[in-house]
């Protein structure tokens, strides 16, 4: 299960389906410019529990972080892309912005 | 997702199509302040959608034209009053093949001399790099001497008999055209160029607002970029690379991509300045769902900072404890306001003039902003592939502040950067260079209607140049 903060919006994820696109099907808003192509950078989530639960980056999403990283706060699991990001167990992260569609 | 003016009417005539969101004029209507008539002077022209000859960047040919059409010929900044305050103070100012001495004459007189010696031709002074202050020019090789005003000096006595040709009284340093505005001091080339001031046009009564006069220049930094000079100062042409190129701006892209953008050239084009005006943060409206004000607010403070081309701010605080109905740019704005804003002539300050990057441009090469930012960008001698770009910072003093000695120019090593927003456009820039190189011919550009207008304006009006149509 995903559960963002500061909302406590929670859903599920299918197999083989990326944490933004699961909000969307669940009836939830996910910033995004791009629309998921891993490109604008704008789906980033603050990873608070469960990183271990998140499949590994690949190098595409790697890059894409790489440009950012310096300009995020500082975040003891890291941060992510959701639009490119599984899960295969729970993941507590912060992303604002997550609502209600 | 907010409705474009083109999605409400496919209509819309080439070039009249804008971003989703409120456009700056929007905003203009929200403010609680008198508006300066600046802002609302705000024209636009479609000026085709052409393909942009990529040879304007990457042609020996071409940057041989526009040294013999342009450089000979445009006024062009050569250096701030307060670079040589006091009389005897000089600097020198390269451009291209050129090199010209500014003097400072008398306490309000400033001159500008051709750097090569009458005898020889050897540059009379060879430190470019600060200004100063000596009571001659001497030349270095053979020793000749000229006064500050021009007029020759002394031939040395062991090689005075081997001139009986020289008519001293004659024998003064070339002057070039030099004339001031705003504290500014420009030269030209050529002898019969039209007066300084019939060519800024209405610029000079857009800066009555911010005068440059009293500004201070608190920093000069300097750094040899690998691309053409036209497009190291097309970076700031527009904003809409902001997206892809600069993510760390405009609040995690949860507050604006640049695409809101407002882009200004006077007179069909042919004015010889031009303007955009960036948004300040507000809801992306690019998002496909509306983001609300709270939200941004509450990412503002989730970050802890605001980065724009303005600057980076430090942001604390809790979204919750804001009265109902705050904006991001009003809580920019009023922060900014705590710090008693500087350099506003005729009014308070509007929201937009605290919160938006405002970049206007003279042509050619220099970025005059109402805030403290200011840029030059100059041909790296004949090489199309070099230029060498300048950023400073011309500070609004309090008002009765005794202004401190301007910043001497540093010159930034191939490995030093000049701050994490501007190296992301200089790596930008030199591959760009590459790229343009890489295209198969004719390899035309194909630019934005709206978006590129400034990068459209800056060509027509070089073209004009270059072809002697100006």
């Amino acid at each position: 299960m995903i559960q963002v903060e500061p909302t406590g919006i929670s859903f599920e994820t299918n197999d083989d389906e990326t944490i933004m696109a699961a909000a969307i099907r669940n009836g939830y808003t996910w910033p995004t410019n791009c629309g998921g192509q891993g490109t604008c950078k704008t789906c980033v989530f603050m990873i608070l529990e469960g990183e271990d639960n998140l499949t590994e980056i690949e190098p595409w999403e790697a890059t894409a972080l790489d440009s950012v990283i310096d300009v995020l706060p500082n975040a003891e699991k890291g941060w992510r892309l959701a639009c490119q990001a599984k899960a295969t167990g729970d993941v507590r992260l912060k992303k604002i912005g997550v609502r209600q569609a | 997702m907010a409705t474009t003016k083109q999605e409400m009417d496919s209509k819309l005539a080439p070039g009249e199509a804008r971003s989703r969101g409120k456009q700056i004029q929007d905003l203009l209507d929200e403010e609680t302040v008198e508006v300066p008539w600046q802002l609302r002077d705000a024209d636009y022209t479609y000026l085709g959608s052409e393909p942009l000859d990529r040879d304007h960047y990457i042609s020996q040919e071409w940057c041989d034209k526009e040294t013999e059409n342009l450089w000979s010929r445009v006024w062009q900044l050569a250096c701030f009053e307060q670079d040589i305050p006091e009389v005897g103070d000089h600097i020198v100012y390269d451009i291209v093949d050129w090199s010209f001495i500014l003097v400072r004459t008398e306490p309000d007189t400033i001159k500008a001399f051709y750097n090569s010696c009458l005898h020889r031709g050897r540059r009379l002074c060879t430190n470019e790099l600060e200004p100063a202050n000596k009571p001659e020019f001497r030349c270095p090789f053979h020793g000749i001497s000229w006064n500050v005003d021009g007029s020759l000096k002394a031939i040395p006595p062991s090689i005075e008999f081997d001139f009986p040709h020289v008519d001293k009284e004659k024998f003064g340093l070339p002057e070039v055209k030099c004339e001031r505005w705003d504290g500014f001091v420009f030269i030209n080339i050529d002898d019969d160029a039209e007066p300084l001031m019939d060519f800024l046009g209405d610029i000079t009564k857009h800066f009555e607002r911010w005068p440059f006069a009293n500004r201070w220049k608190a920093t000069h930094s300097a750094k040899i970029v690998n691309s053409n000079w036209k497009l190291a100062q097309e970076a700031f042409m527009e904003a809409f690379h902001v997206l892809a190129t600069h993510p760390q701006m405009s609040i995690g892209l949860l507050g604006g991509d640049g695409s809101n953008t407002e882009y200004n050239i006077y007179d069909n084009g042919d004015a010889n300045w031009s303007r955009m005006t960036m948004a300040p943060p507000m809801p992306n409206p690019n998002l496909p769902y509306e983001l609300t004000e709270q939200e941004l607010i509450e990412e503002m403070f989730f970050r802890g900072e605001s980065v724009s081309e303005m600057g980076t701010q430090k942001m604390e605080g809790s979204a919750a404890d804001l009265p109902e109905g705050m904006t991001t740019r009003k809580l920019l704005a009023d922060a900014a306001r705590k710090n008693g804003p500087k350099g506003f002539v005729g009014g308070e300050p509007t929201d937009v003039e605290l919160t938006s990057a405002i970049q206007y441009h003279i042509f050619p090469n220099i970025s005059p902003w109402p805030g403290p930012i200011f840029y030059r960008h100059r041909p790296y001698g004949r090489d199309p592939d070099k230029c060498i770009m300048e950023i400073m910072m011309m500070v609004s003093l309090p008002e009765g502040a005794e202004r401190p000695p301007a910043a001497k120019i540093k010159w930034l090593g191939p490995d030093e950067h000049f701050g994490n927003i501007f190296n992301q456009d200089v790596e930008n820039v030199a591959e760009v260079q590459r790229g343009l190189k890489a295209a198969k011919p004719p390899g035309g550009l194909t630019l934005g209607n709206y978006q590129d207008i400034k990068v459209r304006w800056h060509h027509r009006l070089l073209e004009k140049w270059v072809n002697r149509e100006i």
